[in-house]
């Protein structure tokens, strides 16, 4: 029972996270029918702006929060502007390897000038804020799962009620009769791209901080099984991307309690595989064809 | 002689090697019903999507009011007062009847008294709609999703209002309404461009009319006049 309770709770947290970049999928998906699989990258730099505030500048937490969060959007929207603007409209399978392309690019680039190795990332609210029937919740975790709780309340704000999450909302379902509305289109993809782009890099600041480490090749792995995540959870619907990160990082905690370790990384795709089977519009997703 | 609202001039159109629009000119005045027929491929939804800036256009001009518009992009081209009511309606079918009245206000976000008139306008003018306001939109039926089509377009408070093929794959009663409510929206001021395959209905409502064919203008008259063509009469009317 102690390991159950144990192993959902680091499942939350490390859920909170890919909801967090699967999120940043879906945002973008849901706007210009594309996987972004520079993500995972946008995920690093944003681990690697909190690495750098606090090994440079100070070591605080909120601070590289804000940090984290503007890095990720600026990036997101200059890399919208210089690379998907040129290629949208592009068939949709060179518009994928352009994004796989442009991972590569900032994963080496950051290699090049920080190094390969692994690099030791400052510890924040290491103590313990309860332990209950054997049960340790760290103050980092709580600290961690209530910022994400915080940043998926005010995502649903934004896309739900504000006019520009109208827009995006709007352009998702239909671009060219949402321009026919008065709508911005070209606007509104970078609005939603840059976001995106920011919850990615909080993500990562929170992966440097979970894992109290960082390198340049950090984003892969969360990377890709938040794409599975999302795609899990339905790739068009954020609650759904939402739901499908939290699963995913409880379903891989069990899972390394019930194997071992070393199947961490597999456990989690097999379960994603046999439901996809199973239900291929995920769990939350339309009927509509999921287009790659 | 009212004032010309719309001018089309030598505008040609092309997607890849095929060529929709060669070389169409029309003028439209204000306060007119002006209706586009012509088979299926004419290049009527063609050149109602260059107006609003949707297909690029390769050469020639679009003026609207005497300014030019040609190749703006179509949200500039929403806020200077011009609607269009696309063919097969585009509603937003995971919206509520009341967000795709909204976001026909997109532009009048400024003035929220303003959009609360205009709903109030529309629920009035269009009761059905008024009843669905919390239906989503996909689950209405063709006629009320075409009637919401209308509505969501008259919310931006056009001067123009474009409408693509508005009796398509509707009932004929229904379509008896549809036209009633395109005479009501006309007789209240607005200038109406109307594309429609039914060239009865389309003479009857109508002031002037412009037949097209395979991206050509190949005649264009009064409907008084039109409706005594004889070719008109044999292609078109069935006579
Ligand atoms: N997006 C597109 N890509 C390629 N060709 C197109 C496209 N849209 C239209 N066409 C072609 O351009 C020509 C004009 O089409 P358009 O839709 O304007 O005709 P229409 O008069 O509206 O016909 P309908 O009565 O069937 O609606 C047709 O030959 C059509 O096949
Ligand atoms: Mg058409």
């Amino acid at each position: 029972m102690t390991m159950f309770f144990q192993q959902l709770v680091n499942g939350i947290t490390q859920g909170g996270l890919y909801a967090l970049l699967a999120i940043a999928y879906s945002l973008v998906y849901g706007v210009m029918g594309l996987v972004n699989f520079s993500t995972g990258s946008i995920y690093m730099l944003g681990a690697m702006s909190s690495w750098l505030v606090c090994k440079y500048i100070i070591e605080s937490f909120w601070l590289s929060v804000l940090i984290s969060f503007g890095v990720g959007f600026v990036v997101a929207f200059v890399l919208e502007k210089i690379a998907f603007s040129a290629i949208r409209g592009a068939t949709r399978i060179a518009s994928l390897i352009c994004t796989i392309g442009f991972s590569q690019f900032i994963n080496e680039a950051v290699a090049l000038i920080f190094g390969k190795a692994t690099q030791g990332m400052s510890t924040f609210f290491d103590q313990e804020l309860f332990a209950f029937l054997g049960v340790h919740i760290s103050v980092m975790q709580a600290v961690l799962v209530v910022t994400v709780i915080i940043i998926l309340v005010a995502l649903q704000f934004f896309v739900y009620r504000t006019r520009i999450g109208l827009a995006i909302r709007t352009v998702s379902m239909d671009e060219k009769t949402a321009g026919l509305m008065g709508i911005n289109v070209n606007r509104t993809i970078s609005i939603a791209f840059s976001l995106s782009g920011a919850c990615a890099a909080i993500a990562g600041l929170m992966g440097a901080v979970y894992y109290r480490s960082f390198s340049a090749y950090m984003g892969w792995m969360p990377g890709i099984k938040s794409f599975s995540a999302a795609v899990f959870g339905g790739l068009s619907s954020m609650p759904g991307a939402i739901l499908g990160g939290y699963l995913m990082g409880i379903i891989e905690n069990f899972g390394v309690q019930v194997f071992s370790t070393g199947y961490r990384d597999v456990i989690s795709f097999i379960v994603m595989i046999v439901f996809l089977l199973v239900r291929p519009q995920g769990i939350l997703g339309s009927k509509k064809k999921v287009k790659l | 002689m009212s004032k010309e609202i719309v001018k089309l001039d030598d505008v040609c159109v092309c997607y890849g090697a095929i060529r929709a629009l060669q070389g169409v000119s029309l003028s439209v005045e204000e306060g007119a019903i002006v209706a586009l027929i012509g088979s299926n491929g004419a290049g009527k939804t063609t050149l109602l999507n260059a107006l609003s800036g949707l297909v690029p256009v390769q050469s020639g001009h679009i003026f609207l009011r005497g300014e030019e518009i040609t190749n703006e992009k179509p949200h500039i081209i929403a806020q200077r007062r011009i609607a269009h009511v696309p063919e097969g309606r585009k509603i937003f079918s995971e919206l509520t009847v009341e967000e795709n009245l909204r976001i026909g206000a997109y532009t009048q976000y400024k003035n929220k008294a303003k959009i609360e008139q205009l709903l109030h306008m529309n629920f009035e003018l269009f009761p059905i709609l008024a009843e669905r306001r919390k239906q989503m939109g996909g689950s209405l039926s063709g006629g009320e999703q075409q009637m919401l089509a209308i509505a969501r377009g008259l919310m931006s408070e056009p001067d123009i209002i474009l409408l693509d093929e508005p009796s398509l794959g509707i009932a004929p009663i229904m379509v008896e309404h549809i036209f009633e409510f395109i005479r009501q929206i006309n007789a209240s001021g607005k200038t109406i461009i109307l594309v429609e395959q039914n060239a009865n209905l389309a003479l009857e409502t109508a002031s002037y009319v412009y037949v097209l064919e395979t991206g050509r203008i190949v005649n264009e008259n009064t409907s008084d006049v039109l409706i005594h063509d004889d070719t008109i009469q044999k292609v078109y009317l069935g006579l």
